[in-house]
């Protein structure tokens, strides 16, 4: 598309939004469904960011005009409202914008930004986020970054933007672990919840299984077969060195605890797999379930005093809670046969499981307490290994509607699914960052 | 007290050599001694009337174990770590084989199809290798001989997405230690 062309696009997409807008005002609630319905009033936000005219990057400016507006889209929380041909900014109304003009519109919130580049060659930009009834700035950062850097900078503003006006972390400045068999061997990956930043972080070619991410998000619990058994090891992602935690026998599926210290996982007694608990400073294990039969995948709960794990003592995998020393186990699943993979949201409020029904495998959703469950996903292949983002809207999972094995990430209500890596050799076990 | 600690290194170092000679000796005295004889009808005989080494013999012994032990699997249902009734059959073959020859080691491998979470499937796995395990052991074959380790859905010997593959991948899979 030439550059005229996509201007000429823009301005009919802009006159669209501005028409869908004014239809929007009144019946903004119902035009998506969303699961947490009573706190989905949107936000409408203007992007009439970095005025092309005035900026030397015109091209720039749009790939980041365009970043915003799918951070801001996808987080479920904004209406993005783009005016910028109507309203030609001076540099001047960058920091002091006629705040009367985007009221007349319905803007609630307005963001502007500056961008030039710096004899060094780096970018600096700042971003402002305005409160336009109050008619008061909000917070105004300015970054300075090389242009590969452009991408992350505008997911962290995007995120402090939805921090300040909901309350909620946003899911943009974030990472998603996965393992791929690319390479014809299980490593592990990382990558941008909107697809971009592929990159490996595993190269031994051996099995690599299961990331999880440290409660800083610095480090990578992984499963390896470096030395013939599943061991755990601890990935440094500064550095990409990894260090064996426990060796030889069975040590899988590894979950941190929020307080940082704890670490859950499996580890096989005699060929009975038995959830335990590894402290990561004094070394210690200790053993807490005592079930014959499979008990693995621990996953805690935000509070960190319960943990949700699939235990096959009754003859098939289901979903338990326990607490943390291990007492008082309830069964959470009881339809299926063939329940697996939880995850608990960040929020407390739900935990996300893959269950197989007439031999076809989905997300569903449970209540903690057991009720409210219901499915995701369906009739779009096998949907399994949900991961729940940092602030309980987002689930990634992996997905064959498209053919082979891909990364997905969707929202609550199993909508807004968007793609994020395919044909890679089959996508397994994503871990969302937190 | 000088003597005496210089006889006891003598008895030791008498007792060491016995225990290799014993060992040197016993090596040849085992069915291979005949097969190296057989062809000294052959006129050009002479190299393979060579004396196997020890690292030969060894390895010879491995290649026997592997035929008996490595050959054949031992397969699951679905979701199942119980052995079927022709698993128990050919696992009773293997510890047979086992208990007569004790200096060797194995590692069974327990594996699964690709159909549902391979990290549950990881922990299936270590059921099957270990419900093997405990049947050889119910037979007399002595635990410190038997390793086991899980690969959950990782290592498919068949890799399409149906049930005539899916069998085949549901296994207790034999591997002979070097």
């Amino acid at each position: 598309m030439t550059f005229t062309k996509r201007k000429q696009m823009n301005r009919l997409v802009t006159g669209f939004f501005l028409a869908w807008t004014a239809v929007s005002v009144c019946r903004s609630a119902d035009v998506y469904f969303d699961i947490t319905a009573s706190q989905a009033k949107k936000i409408d936000i203007a992007l009439p960011l970095f005025n092309s005219e005035l900026s030397e990057q015109p091209e720039l400016v749009r790939e980041i005009h365009s970043i915003f507006r799918q951070d801001f889209e996808f987080s479920g929380r904004f209406n993005v409202i783009d005016i910028s041909p109507f309203f030609p900014t001076s540099e001047k109304e960058l920091v002091n914008p006629d705040f009367g003009q985007y009221y007349l519109v319905g803007v609630q919130s307005l963001l502007t930004g500056y961008i030039n580049q710096g004899p060094d060659g780096d970018y600096r930009i700042s971003i402002r986020l305005f409160d336009v009834r109050m008619g008061q700035q909000i917070v105004g950062i300015r970054y300075t970054t090389p242009l590969s850097g452009v991408r992350s900078v505008i997911h962290k503003f995007a995120d402090e933007v939805q921090y300040r006006l909901t309350g909620e972390r946003g899911i943009n400045d974030t990472r998603i672990a996965f393992t791929s068999r690319r390479t014809g061997n299980a490593e592990v990956y990382t990558v941008d919840p909107d697809g971009s930043n592929l990159t490996q972080i595993t190269r031994n070619g051996s099995i690599n299984l299961s990331p999880a991410w440290s409660v800083e998000n610095a480090e990578l619990f992984i499963t390896s077969y470096q030395q013939k058994y599943p061991d755990l090891y601890v990935i440094d992602l500064a550095d990409s060195t990894s260090m064996p935690l426990l060796q030889g026998g069975m040590h899988i599926t590894p979950a941190p605890n929020p307080d940082g210290i704890h670490l859950a996982l499996t580890i096989s007694y005699e060929g009975d797999p038995e959830i335990s608990l590894y402290n990561l400073e004094t070394k210690k294990v200790r053993r807490l379930t005592f079930s014959s039969g499979v008990d693995t995948n621990p996953v805690f709960a935000p509070n960190g005093r319960e943990l949700v794990f699939v235990s096959d003592r009754t003859g098939s995998p289901q979903l338990y809670i326990m607490d943390i020393d291990g007492a008082n186990i309830r069964r959470l699943t009881s339809v299926g046969n063939y329940n697996t993979a939880p995850d608990w949201s960040p929020r407390g409020d739900w935990i996300a499981y893959h269950s197989r029904r007439d031999g076809v495998f989905n997300i569903w959703m449970i209540r903690p307490n057991g009720s409210d469950e219901h499915p995701l996903t369906s009739e779009a292949g096998h949907n399994e290994d949900p991961s729940f983002g940092r602030n309980g809207r987002h689930i990634a999972f992996t997905s064959t509607r498209d053919g082979s094995k891909g990364l997905y990430v969707m929202d609550l209500s199993g909508r807004n699914i968007r793609r994020i890596v395919h044909a890679m050799g089959g996508c397994e076990n994503p871990a969302w960052s937190r | 007290m000088f003597r005496n600690v210089s006889f006891y290194f003598v008895l030791l170092v008498v007792c060491v050599g016995l225990m290799m000679g014993g060992c040197k000796k016993k090596a040849p005295e085992q069915e291979f001694v005949p097969e190296s004889a057989a062809p000294t009808n052959t006129p050009i005989a002479a190299p393979a009337q060579e004396e196997p080494t020890m690292e030969e013999l060894r390895l010879i012994k491995l290649e026997e174990a592997r035929s008996v032990l490595s050959s054949e699997s031992v397969y699951y249902d679905y979701d199942k770590a119980v052995l079927t009734a022709e698993g128990r059959s050919i696992l009773a073959e293997k510890a047979a084989y086992m208990i007569k020859n004790p200096d060797i080691t194995v590692t069974i491998e327990g594996h699964c199809d690709e159909r549902g979470s391979n990290e549950y499937n990881l922990a299936l796995g270590e059921r099957r290798a270990a419900a093997a395990k405990k049947y050889l052991m119910d037979f007399g074959v002595q635990g410190s001989l038997i390793e086991t380790v899980t690969y959950g859905e990782e290592r498919p010997v068949c890799r399409e997405s149906k049930e005539s593959c899916w069998k085949l991948n549901r296994r207790a899979a034999f591997v002979v230690n070097d």
